[in-house]
């Protein structure tokens, strides 16, 4: 019924804001070693910052809002860290399209891209750069007809002014 | 769908202009990407804790190197312990949500 993150290095849950009863999505690393970080977890806290400062910055509500990220204890008595965001509950564009087999119509497709291009607009006017703009990159809210558009992962997201020198995105894009 | 070929298609990371072929993470948005080249270049070793709080969104930093003149919010220069410590909270997670996370995970 939902759609979640894929990847292997989280687990993914449903859960309930106890301050607003609104449905979230709870992300809990696998690996994740504060004491050591490698690459993969500096990269998730660099774009979980960045989802945050997204947060701060604009109301959009066309971007992924982070909720936050907490230190959480395993079972096995582990730390690790679950970062909760909103609730994408109608999966991406992408299997939404393939699902319909026929696509969307031409008025449902303007809808969708303009909501697309206002994220991206707010993405922008942060200072941001999403640069893996893709159908699977956007999510949709809910499973209704009128679902509208999350612009979503960040994880090659840079801002403004910082060195951009290699060739980033998917390459079947 | 023709034009849409790869779910999860192959991405390509900034650090080596070689393919990832594990895929791409969606879902709740947070992807598992090896992008490094944030660190190029900018010295986030002179950031202290002194600088977060309201600052961490708020002040700009200058990035040195050849893109010399340009300022980026400070977050972007930022080093994993200033990320970790300002982003991760220590709250009781229980607490606030409603969950359960010894069942079965809805997607791993």
């Amino acid at each position: 019924m939902f759609y979640f993150l894929r990847g292997g290095y989280a687990d993914v849950f449903i859960g309930k804001d106890r301050t607003n009863g609104e449905m979230v999505a709870i992300k809990r690393l696998k690996r994740f070693n504060s004491a050591y970080p490698g690459i993969s977890e500096q990269a998730v806290m660099k774009e979980v910052a960045i989802i945050d400062f997204l947060g701060k910055k604009s109301s959009a509500k066309y971007l992924l809002r982070l909720i936050g990220a907490w230190e959480l204890v395993t079972p096995s008595g582990r730390k690790t860290v679950a970062i909760v965001t909103n609730l994408a509950a109608g999966g991406d564009l992408f299997e939404s399209i393939a699902a319909m087999g026929h696509g969307y119509n031409e008025k449902s497709a303007a809808r969708l891209f303009k909501e697309a291009c206002e994220g991206v607009k707010a993405l922008h006017s942060c200072g941001l750069l999403h640069r893996d703009l893709k159908p699977e990159n956007l999510l949709l809210s809910s499973k209704a007809d009128d679902a509208h558009v999350i612009v979503a992962d960040f994880g090659l997201a840079e801002f403004t002014g910082m060195p951009m020198r290699r060739v980033v995105g998917t390459l079947s894009y | 769908m023709t034009g849409i070929a790869y779910k999860g298609g192959p991405r390509l990371k900034p650090d080596s202009g070689t393919v990832d072929t594990k895929g791409v993470a969606i879902g709740c948005g947070i992807s598992n990407s090896n992008e490094d080249e944030r660190a190029a270049n900018v010295d986030a070793s002179s950031h202290t804790s002194k600088s977060l709080g309201d600052s961490y969104y708020n002040d700009m930093a200058a990035v040195p190197g050849d893109a010399g003149g340009f300022t980026v919010p400070k977050v972007a220069t930022m080093n994993f312990a200033q990320l970790h410590g300002h982003v991760v909270q220590k709250t009781d997670f229980y607490e606030r949500f409603e969950c359960n996370l010894r069942s079965r995970p809805l997607a791993s």
